[in-house]
């Protein structure tokens, strides 16, 4: 069993060997001339972006590569004590040999080293912490020298410690025991060919690996921006005799139609081109008349990074707005930008040849996602067809053509994000790419988001309200609300917003929103105390505002209501919460929930009887007509039917004696036992002059019935009592007193 | 029962040696299963042994020329310094635009500045632009007069080159018709 074990585990080490060699041989990093294109060496867009690698990215890489150049390194490790070998120079230490030459013997590798930056040429060598020095003030490590300088001039890092590789003795990027002096030139920057034999003749006030850097970066950045200009006398796009050797002319040239700006920069920087037998020998040596430069960095660019070429469409979000806040009431306009890494040109709706595809913005992820916020665009999935903006790498700098994207140029989408008020509010991703509309491979990456948070255009701030009431029980008192609009969106109400197709703002009960509410008897509904502004004030708060039914933002709205205690309400405190509402909308919060603590007072006094008619004598069949009237003596105004708010119970004549008795005297009446609902007569507490209001009888005045007592036909002769009394209708306690009878004589 | 602990610890042990294995090739990014790396397009034919072996003597043989040869480098200011031989080339073209480029070749500059006087007569052009630095030979970032500025006729080009303070010139003479 145990040997069954032991094959089973020698098939898994096996599949796994395989595995790794399988594995390495897809990550295969080597070159072949049979693939050099002398007219290009990298694509404009690879060479132009800033963006290839992170900090860390770059320092991992050295860390990575240090050690790597043979002659007893150990990958991954620098020698920093020179212990090791200093084979090929010396069979002694490399910290002896170094001490031969009267040169530090502790060695600081790429991945180990920080310099002051050197910003301006001039003389000396910025201070840094070669040979174990301590790291001085304001140094950067090399890592960060390089990515600071891929930014500032918009140029991959990765073309940066190519260069570096091509052009330092060492070279420094797998040097394992680097000497000061490498880095010194290490870019071969302000080094003319003028020395001895075509040898470099370095400028002194270049010397240091940080102005090294940057002024690479700086050059290769200048020779691609001003190749097309008239007096330039170097390499550019198209037909260029390039030699094979500078001290040798004898070596010849050839024309090389260079078809990228980033190789004509290239052949700028260094003037020369591989001659066959260098080609042919791509990793050794050629001839005599070889030069080898440019087919280095090809070389090492392709062994370290893949590919040198960029995709045909490729994009790489480039930078974008910040994320936006909008509300129905307030779109807002946002850009995403978008750089061109691959070799061909972008074209939008405007430039697009005849049958070429152009670039649109797309929604994506889903693409052709339908977005909730185009209602302004094209389409759903279409924010834009057409750039708002081309600029070169820089980012800054506009294009000469504002509608055609070349590889490296950067275009911008501006576009408007548009929501309804339906959007309930939160936090929406919103994903875009281009596409290359109409392509089978439209798909050229490039995806970018906006967190979009919609937010509720209408926002209200509680500006004031009435003292808090008390209401005596069957009543009902006016009160008020004021709210300050401080969102957006302009307010409406009944009256207005009809005509301008949007939502009304009304006053609603709410903790919880739409509750009943015990005072809402005169109101539109029971949650609803009004719909209409009674007013509204400019932002002082005094001044009237000239639209008294719409509230702008900063303006002031008053709502006014009545709150109605009905005669059955509990005595005691009510606490009635409100806030403004946008109404029959998700989106109806708008904050603003103030409240009224009501009190409802019980109701006192009664009705105090003052006259009536004689005592009536009537034959049957026939009707008499009769009054009473009473005073007023409660603390509440008593309503008939004609005048009793909604909520309110009014005060009705009654046959009493028992309540709600049956009277035969009834006919004609509203019902057998309510002689009248109505007052005939409401007089000022003198009981003459008439009240200004004869269907209220406020307290201290004196209100009057009138009825009419007919006897039937059926009755017999005879003497009757007829017992009456107001009361107030439907109250739990209907009882205000004034029993009052009338001696009825029937005759025959 | 024992047998079966045994058996357990067997496997358990070579799959952990497995594990320790696969992050060592990782680690020393002999395989690279965590950062996938983009890839060459280009077919491939790695260097030979002695395409290695080769290369690392150039490096050497370069790094030695350099740190053992007291060129300017990594102690410039006690170095005494070699004034590089210098030489100015000047030539002009008309353009259909109604202007004329003015070429410069400078040889032996790095970096400096260009002053451009361009006379017809008694009528005078100045232009400035700083040195351009290239490897093979620098050049003046750009001179084009309108040849409104000045008039058609013989024309006298004056280029003066300044770095570190000395000034050299040249001066061509170049008809616009």
């Amino acid at each position: 069993m145990n040997k069954r074990i032991l094959i089973v585990n020698a098939i898994l080490l096996f599949s796994l060997s395989m595995g790794i060699a399988i594995f390495n041989k897809g990550q295969a990093s080597a070159v072949s001339g049979s693939n050099w294109q002398a007219g290009r060496i990298i694509d404009d867009a690879v060479f132009t972006d800033p963006n290839a690698m992170s900090v860390p990215q770059i320092q991992d890489f050295l860390n990575r590569k240090v050690g790597t150049g043979g002659y007893d390194g150990v990958p991954g490790q620098c020698d920093t004590s020179g212990a090791r070998s200093a084979q090929p120079f010396s069979n002694s230490t490399r910290a002896q040999y170094a001490a031969s030459l009267s040169r530090p013997t502790t060695f600081t590798c790429l991945n180990n080293y920080y310099e002051v930056p050197k910003t301006e040429p001039g003389p000396g060598i910025p201070a840094n912490n070669y040979g174990g020095a301590p790291i001085p003030a304001g140094a950067r490590s090399a890592a960060q020298l390089i990515w600071d300088a891929a930014q500032r001039y918009n140029i991959s890092p990765k073309v940066l410690l190519v260069t570096i590789q091509k052009e330092s003795a060492g070279p420094l990027t797998t040097d394992d025991w680097p000497f000061q002096k490498q880095y010194t030139y290490a870019m071969g920057a302000y080094c003319p060919d003028s020395g001895p034999g075509g040898a470099a003749n370095c400028n002194e006030n270049y010397a240091g690996f940080s102005i090294q850097i940057s002024e690479s970066a700086a050059l290769k950045r200048y020779y691609l921006d001003n190749m097309d200009k008239s007096w330039w006398p170097y390499k550019k796009l198209g037909n260029n005799t390039i030699l094979y050797q500078n001290s040798k002319p004898e070596c010849g040239s050839s024309i090389v139609n260079i078809t990228t700006r980033a190789t004509a920069a290239l052949y700028t920087y260094t003037p020369y081109q591989p001659n066959q037998a260098a080609i042919n020998n791509m990793y050794g040596t050629g001839d005599a008349c070889s030069a080898y430069g440019n087919r280095n960095f090809w070389r090492i660019y392709n062994d370290w990074f893949g590919t040198a070429y960029a995709n045909a469409y490729e994009a790489r979000p480039y930078s974008q707005s910040p994320y936006p806040t909008i509300t129905s009431a307030e779109p807002k306009t946002v850009y995403i930008s978008f750089a061109n890494l691959g070799f061909a040109r972008w074209y939008d709706d405007v430039s697009v040849p005849q049958g070429g595809n152009p670039l649109h913005l797309a929604a994506t992820d889903p693409i052709n996602r339908g977005s909730r916020f185009s209602a302004t665009w094209p389409s759903l999935g279409r924010p834009s067809h057409t750039f708002s903006k081309v600029y070169e790498s820089d980012g800054k700098t506009l294009a000469s053509n504002q509608h055609a994207v070349e590889p490296g140029q950067i275009a911008q989408f501006e576009f408007q994000l548009t929501v309804d008020s339906n959007v309930p509010p939160g936090v929406y991703r919103e994903s875009f790419q281009p596409v290359l509309e109409g392509a089978a491979n439209w798909n050229m990456g490039g995806i970018a988001w906006l967190d979009v948070t919609v937010a509720s255009a209408y926002k209200a701030e509680y500006k004031g309200q009435s003292p808090y009431p008390s209401i005596v029980s069957n009543t009902k008192t006016n009160s008020y609300l004021e709210y300050r609009n401080i969102g957006t969106a302009y307010w409406y109400d009944d009256l207005t917003a009809k005509t301008n197709n949007t939502a009304p703002i009304h006053l609603a009960t709410t903790a919880p929103i739409n509750r009943s509410s015990s005072f809402s008897g005169s109101w539109p509904s029971a949650s609803r105390p009004t719909g209409l502004f009674a007013m509204v004030y400019a932002a002082d708060g005094v001044t009237p505002s000239q639209f008294q039914h719409v509230v702008r933002p900063g303006e002031i709205v008053h709502f006014d209501f009545d709150l109605t205690a009905s005669a059955n309400l509990p005595i005691g405190v009510n606490r009635e919460y409100f806030q403004p509402i946008v109404e029959g909308s998700p989106n109806w919060q708008m904050g603003g929930v103030a409240w009224v603590d009501a009190t409802v007072v019980e109701r006192t006094g009664n009705a105090q009887y003052i006259s009536q008619s004689n005592p009536p004598a009537i034959n049957r069949g026939s009707s008499s007509p009769e009054f009473i009237t009473y005073r007023n003596n409660t603390n509440f105004p008593w309503y008939d039917d004609a005048s009793v708010p909604t909520g309110l119970s009014p005060l009705h004549f009654a046959t009493t004696a028992p309540i709600n008795r049956y009277s035969a005297f009834s006919y004609g009446w509203p019902s057998y036992s309510r002689p009248t609902n109505l007052f005939a007569k409401v007089y000022e507490a003198d009981g003459v002059t008439l009240a200004g209001n004869q269907h209220i009888v406020q307290p201290g005045q004196i209100g009057r019935f009138e009825f009419s007592l007919t006897p039937p036909w059926s009755f017999n002769v005879g003497s009757y009592r007829e017992y009456f009394q107001p009361l107030l209708e439907g109250a739990q306690n209907w009882n205000v007193g004034g029993v009052g009878w009338f001696d009825v004589t029937v005759l025959p | 029962m024992k047998n079966r602990k045994i058996k357990i610890l067997i496997i358990l042990g070579t799959l952990a040696t497995l594990a320790i294995l696969v992050a060592l090739l990782e680690l020393t990014h002999v395989i690279n299963i965590y950062h996938k790396r983009p890839q060459s397009s280009v077919p491939t034919q790695g260097p030979t042994a002695e395409q290695k072996q080769a290369e690392a003597k150039f490096n050497a043989d370069s790094k030695k020329e350099l740190i053992t040869q007291p060129t300017k480098g990594d102690d410039p200011n006690s170095l005494p310094s070699v004034p590089p031989t210098t030489s100015i080339e000047l030539t002009a073209q008309q353009e259909p635009n109604n202007s004329v480029t003015v070429f410069t070749k400078l040889s032996g500059y790095s970096d400096g500045s260009c002053e451009l006087t361009s006379s017809n007569g008694s009528k005078t052009n100045n232009q400035s632009a700083k040195v351009i630095y290239q490897a093979e030979f620098s050049s003046c970032a750009g001179f084009s007069v309108p040849i409104d500025t000045i008039g058609k006729g013989i024309w006298s080009l004056k280029l003066a080159v300044t770095t570190n303070g000395t000034t050299a010139t040249k001066t061509i003479s170049y008809e616009v018709k």
